[in-house]
């Protein structure tokens, strides 16, 4: 950790990126917290966030409830396509009661 | 009148105004119009600000001023506009940025007179209607215009989608912002994609070097003398910061921009003013009369502080007697007293051993209550005044909390001050759009609610009369203000809990059916109730 891993607007660094497939519902943003805590862990705290297939403002409740509970981190949060390669990147997409892993 | 710029900031009316150069006036936009009508309520809160040659304001909001410092030392064409402005300029910008400390009245004390009220506060009011002529302007004029959303409150809209959709919002910026907005300034001039949202860690605020000097005239005179705070109270998102005190060599050259703009009166503004240049918690001499020394020399009328500790108030006395000290270097000539706002939040021990363990700090939290009453006995001999806060509600409060907190009220009752109650609203219920039913009040709370009452109207009057308001040109605000104080004195005076509760229970009932958007509070709250449920 500490390389850039992810490089992406405007030369901002990002040591994580995380794809949210669709828009999970507010309750799943534990599993969500969970994963971001497991990278914090090892040192990440700029973290790339792309909302694919949703819009911000459909998104907010489950953000708001994923994003406040890591006050010692950067979020960026885009629409769209993720224009970065990572090594540390996931796709998540709700199923069912879980937040699943699809890439 | 200057040409157009690439980056307009502004904001509405009750921050873009002067307030009469009376920042404690400025709270009276926190709350609806009580008694008088709107039109006079905004004309004694926020009246317009003046312009200088440029057509441009002359005071401006600190924190755009830090924003439109940070763009022009960037390269940017950037300018802070008076809001009856922004239509056109905005119709020919790149991008349009606010920034705000309390967007829709989710933070206290806004949420505290909604609640008590049931009527919107007018900085909400004023709000709303300030970013729907935003938003007109892109919508008809400009359809490229960039909004982007930033300062403390910025964490409000997510709350509002709603709101982000119908005032096209594109970016909101939540933390320090000085070098993001730089970012994102670059990104708008190179058409580049603009994310949504983004949060600035507190490892990635700017350092020393990096937060950029005024360069326009701030309201009141306000400049910043630190960042963070090292007290780690638990309802509090500033102490999750840097702490960085703010060179004297910059806050001089911040003096000089206000002064050349003929401020002779102005605030020092930190989360704690006498822990500037502290050994820890431990206040020291030499930082703070140089600051002070140097802070009278441009503001030769008046310096006052925007908040500080009572703990650090009695360690600052008890180990250099320094209170007495800056009491005499700054209280001469023209300036009579020194106000500013603080925290008691509770008179419990327990409670403040849970959720405030170093407030009072260098003395142990179970001596808070002495601390507090220590603190405003050297205040009020020393001519300074206290607005403080105490919170009404925290989960686990029990009734000797309570009881605790009404006995320190009762020691209180002779120092001159203002005491205002605040509600703790728990985080899980804000999504509810009901959520004021579940502020449930019991009969303490009450009675603490006309406790302060009684106490605040008196002392208010008592201040307003003899510092705050003096002299032949303040007569008709005086006189305004007087009126409703006297009002609200003979109210408090019939006061009784049983009426309050009433009052309360019929204020949610107008909510119910008047408000248009629910109130939420903090996320720092999170953290707060994490602390009391592992208590």
């Amino acid at each position: 950790m500490g390389r850039e891993r992810v490089k992406t607007l405007q030369e901002a660094t990002y040591d994580a990126e995380v794809i949210i497939d669709g828009c999970p519902p507010a309750e799943l943003s534990h599993d969500f917290t969970a994963i971001i805590s497991r990278w914090a862990a090892r040192g990440a705290y700029r973290f790339l966030v792309t909302l694919r297939g949703a819009k911000f403002t459909e998104c907010q409740d489950f953000l708001r409830e994923a994003l406040q509970s890591f006050l010692f981190a950067s979020f960026t949060v885009r629409e769209g396509t993720s224009p970065a390669r990572s090594e540390l990147r996931l796709t998540l997409r709700a199923n069912g009661d879980k937040l699943e892993v699809i890439e | 009148m200057t040409g157009k710029f690439d980056f307009v900031i502004s904001v509405d009316r009750t921050l873009m105004t002067t307030h009469h150069d009376r920042e404690f006036v400025g709270f009276m936009t926190t709350g609806p119009a009580v008694l008088l009508p709107e039109r006079l309520w905004m004309w004694l809160s926020a009246p317009k600000v003046r312009k200088g040659p440029d057509g441009l304001p002359m005071f401006a909001p600190y924190g755009l001023r830090k924003i439109e410092a940070a763009l022009l030392d960037a390269g940017y064409n950037a300018a802070i506009v008076d809001p009856d402005d922004v239509p056109r300029y905005a119709a020919e910008a790149k991008a349009f940025m606010i920034g705000h400390h309390d967007y829709f009245a989710f933070n206290p004390p806004s949420s505290e007179w909604w609640l008590v009220t049931g009527r919107e506060p007018v900085n909400r009011k004023s709000l709303l209607k300030f970013m729907s002529t935003v938003a007109e302007v892109k919508r008809s004029r400009n359809p490229g215009l960039k909004i982007i959303a930033g300062g403390p409150a910025a964490w409000q809209w997510l709350y509002v989608p709603h709101y982000v959709e119908q005032f096209a919002v594109d970016t909101i910026v939540d933390g320090e912002a000085e070098k993001a907005v730089v970012q994102l300034a670059k990104a708008v001039v190179d058409g580049s994609e603009l994310p949504r949202y983004l949060s600035v860690a507190p490892r990635d605020s700017p350092k020393l070097d990096e937060i950029n000097k005024i360069k326009g005239a701030s309201v009141n005179g306000l400049i910043e003398i630190m960042r963070g705070c090292p007290r780690g109270c638990k309802f509090c998102n500033v102490t999750l910061r840097p702490l960085r005190y703010i060179p004297l060599e910059d806050i001089e050259e911040e003096l000089k921009v206000n002064r050349a703009a003929g401020i002779r009166a102005g605030i020092l503004h930190s989360e704690d003013v006498l822990l500037y240049g502290a050994d820890g918690i431990h206040p020291r001499p030499e930082p703070l009369l140089k600051l002070h020394e140097l802070a009278k020399r441009y503001y030769d009328k008046s310096v006052t502080w925007s908040h500080a500790s009572l703990a650090a108030v009695v360690s600052a006395e008890r180990e250099h007697g320094l209170i007495r000290r800056l009491s005499e270097l700054l209280l001469r000539d023209e300036q009579s007293f020194l106000g500013f706002q603080t925290g008691i939040e509770t008179g419990s021990p327990r409670l403040a051993r849970v959720i405030m363990p170093a407030k009072a700090s260098p003395y142990p939290a179970d001596k808070w209550p002495d601390v507090v009453e220590e603190a405003f006995s050297i205040l009020h001999d020393n001519h300074m005044v206290p607005a403080a806060t105490i919170i009404l509600g925290l989960p686990g409060e029990l009734p000797e909390d309570l009881t605790k907190t009404m006995e320190l009220m009762d020691r209180l009752k002779d120092y001159r001050s203002m005491i205002v109650p605040m509600f703790f609203v728990p985080m899980g219920v804000l999504r509810r759009e009901d959520w004021f039913r579940s502020v449930s009040l019991n009969r303490e709370h009450a009675e603490l609610m006309v406790a302060t009452m009684r106490h605040s109207v008196r002392w208010a009057k008592d201040i307003v009369n003899k510092f705050y308001l003096k002299g032949v040109a303040a007569t008709p605000m005086r006189s305004l203000i007087m009126y409703f104080l006297n009002r609200a004195a003979k109210f408090s005076e019939g006061l009784t809990p049983e009426k309050v509760l009433d009052y309360i229970e019929d204020a949610k009932e107008r909510m119910s059916s008047e408000r248009s958007e629910e109130p939420v509070l903090s996320p720092l709250r999170k953290r707060l109730e994490a602390a009391l449920a592992s208590s």
